[in-house]
């Protein structure tokens, strides 16, 4: 069971969805990682292809132990890039309540902003999505305008299905609207 | 024990063809000796655990502050700790069986 309390909501809101990116945005990263740690034995191979005069040497003598605990900190260095970056990755989130929007961008590891849009203050929601994997897949980019000259627009790319993100983020808009139309007219009579 | 020999070395032979080398390498051999050589790796890996311990502290706290407790970041917690485990062992006995 997740729990929100770094987000500081009031005791009557809740999360309703979580939006981040899609993990097709991961797919280059396992890519690289996979690219890099590989190079090592791709050398050896071509070296092996080549006939290389020191390939024999290295694959029977001791020195294939020296080789072996080099190869294991490379693959170490890029486990932890990786990690670092999936964290990244996964804290780069929006949280959808039923009062706010709350932005929270990891740009990195330690540069980390939250922002906070209201449904009040909500223009308009733009979903767009380009392109035939971005449509085979379901993601796009999604921008949140603001009526509000002090805020800026909420803007994320490779958001994980965008049509249904913004239906949620419309329903709670007319919720809030509904709610405060029903105050005002109260307050009139 | 490892046993090296200034011969393990890659392109060593290489200085026989070299005329101004006649065949040797220039006091390198103290450096393939197999108690320097672990005694080295293991300084050299031990900083790099100090290194990687930093890193990994930085994470976690990133995970345990703003990972909201999802049975995701559970699950990479369990993931990071037990490949690093894993490769941290196989590094340190490798090392210590030179």
């Amino acid at each position: 069971m997740a729990s929100y309390e770094t987000l500081h909501l009031d005791t009557d809101e809740h999360v309703i969805l979580e939006v981040r990116r899609h993990w097709i945005v991961f797919i280059g990263h396992i890519i690289s990682f996979l690219f890099f740690a590989s190079i090592p034995v791709i050398l050896y191979i071509v070296a092996h292809i080549f006939s290389f005069p020191f390939i024999d040497e290295l694959a029977q003598g001791p020195l294939l132990k020296v080789v072996t605990i080099v190869y294991l900190i490379w693959i170490l260095s890029f486990w932890l890039s990786f990690v670092v970056t999936w964290t990244k990755y996964y804290l780069d989130v929006w949280y959808v309540t039923e009062k706010r929007i709350i932005d929270i961008e990891q740009q990195k590891i330690f540069h980390r902003e939250v922002s906070n849009l209201r449904f009040d203050k909500i223009q308009d929601v733009t979903v767009e999505v380009r392109g035939f994997l971005a449509t085979w897949l379901d993601f796009g980019s999604i921008k949140v305008q603001t009526a509000a000259e002090d805020s800026r627009d909420f803007f994320m790319t490779y958001v994980a299905h965008p049509e249904q993100v913004k239906q949620v983020i419309f329903a709670q808009h007319n919720v809030v609207g509904d709610k405060t139309n029903n105050t005002t007219d109260q307050g009139g009579v | 024990m490892l046993q090296f020999s200034i011969k393990d070395v890659p392109f060593y032979h290489l200085s026989d063809e070299i005329p101004f080398l006649n065949g040797t390498l220039p006091s390198l051999s103290f450096a393939f000796n197999g108690d320097y050589v672990k005694f080295l790796f293991l300084v050299i890996l031990l900083l790099y655990a100090i290194g990687y311990s930093i890193i990994s502290g930085i994470i976690f706290y990133h995970w345990n502050t703003y990972g909201m407790k999802t049975s995701v970041i559970a699950f990479a917690k369990l993931l990071f700790t037990l490949v690093s485990l894993g490769l941290y062992i196989l590094l340190f006995s490798l090392t210590l069986s030179l």
